[in-house]
């Protein structure tokens, strides 16, 4: 019975969706060139999640963390209960990361939480590999 | 004629689970106080269903998946739980002595008055897990999330915490000793009321 209530919510949810380069708040990033050089990371959250509320307010501030994602990163947040979701980037469960650039491709996914350290390790090799 | 009944009963306690209930648990996603023991279920997609009072004991359920499951009053004694999705799962009252648990994710489970003694739950993941009253003894949970958790009523004091995330664990009428309370302070974790911190010598 879950599995069916999930398996419709899936294909409703992917009937309603648009593409990401047809999302407003992404095509916003990108309007005036200034963030060019820089790739999206799509944060899929919820209020009522812990782990994504860990990530923003601890992981995402620490210092180290915050100095990388500021100068390679622009976010942005979807709450996967109130937000539409762009097709293709599908979740199990949150926080999920993707990491988009700027023709709307993923390159990264991280998913669930992590210790600052472990997570700039992540957020790096990701980077490396789209260099 | 002794000789072949030893040997079916030495079988029938090695392999101890009963293919029937296992066929049933697949057929109807139900099986309630059936004999899993022993047996090998690792991979399989669970979720959902009702398998309540059952035992799992020596089983393997490595990578296998039973988010939401109905698991209240089951046995794990020694099951091997390694990657196992325990994501909303009921485990209540259930007996988690010497499991290996490593990596598993037990985020949103209800583990209220489970037994877990000897286990392994190091690298797990149990944000907003409930160990309410749940009886815990030398457990491993080094390098665990345990962020958002409940531990009301608990003696951690014999298990190993160091590496945890404690961001908003809820600790109350807790025993800890003084270097678990110390992690948990600086990890942002809530002392509720009645938390003791303790030396380690007491034990």
């Amino acid at each position: 019975m879950i599995k069916i209530f999930f398996l419709f919510i899936l294909t409703i949810s992917s009937i309603c969706a648009i593409q990401i380069t047809q999302d407003l708040s992404f095509q916003n990033i990108y309007k005036d060139n200034q963030n060019n050089d820089k790739l999206v990371l799509m944060l899929y959250s919820a209020k009522t999640c812990p782990q994504c509320a860990y990530m923003k307010q601890k992981v995402f501030k620490n210092i180290e963390v915050k100095k990388f994602m500021d100068k390679q990163f622009v976010i942005l947040e979807k709450d996967v209960n109130r937000d539409d979701l762009p097709q293709g980037f599908d979740y199990f469960g949150i926080p999920t990361m993707f990491f988009v650039n700027k023709e709307g491709n993923q390159v990264g996914k991280i998913i669930g939480s992590s210790r600052a350290k472990p997570f700039l390790q992540q957020i790096q090799n990701i980077v490396k590999e789209n260099k | 004629m002794k000789l072949f009944l030893f040997s079916i009963v030495t079988t029938l306690t090695l392999y101890g689970y009963d293919q029937m209930d296992i066929d049933k648990l697949l057929k109807d996603e139900e099986c309630k106080i059936c004999d899993f023991s022993n047996a090998n279920l690792s991979g399989i997609d669970l979720s959902g269903f009702d398998i309540q009072e059952s035992d799992f004991q020596n089983a393997n359920l490595e990578n296998s998946n039973l988010f939401m499951t109905e698991l209240e009053g089951c046995n794990f004694q020694g099951a091997n739980l390694q990657n196992t999705i325990f994501w909303k799962a009921n485990l209540r009252f259930s007996n988690l002595t010497n499991v290996k648990a490593k990596k598993a994710n037990f985020k949103g489970a209800n583990l209220q008055n489970s037994t877990l003694k000897n286990s392994d739950l190091s690298y797990s993941i149990s944000w907003k897990a409930d160990f309410t009253d749940a009886s815990i003894d030398t457990t491993d949970f080094s390098n665990s999330e345990l962020g958002d958790a409940k531990f009301y009523h608990n003696d951690i004091s014999s298990s190993n915490l160091k590496g945890a995330i404690l961001w908003q664990t809820k600790f109350k009428d807790t025993t800890l000793i003084f270097e678990q309370c110390n992690d948990a302070k600086k990890e942002e974790a809530l002392f509720l009321e009645n938390v003791i911190c303790q030396k380690k010598e007491q034990y």
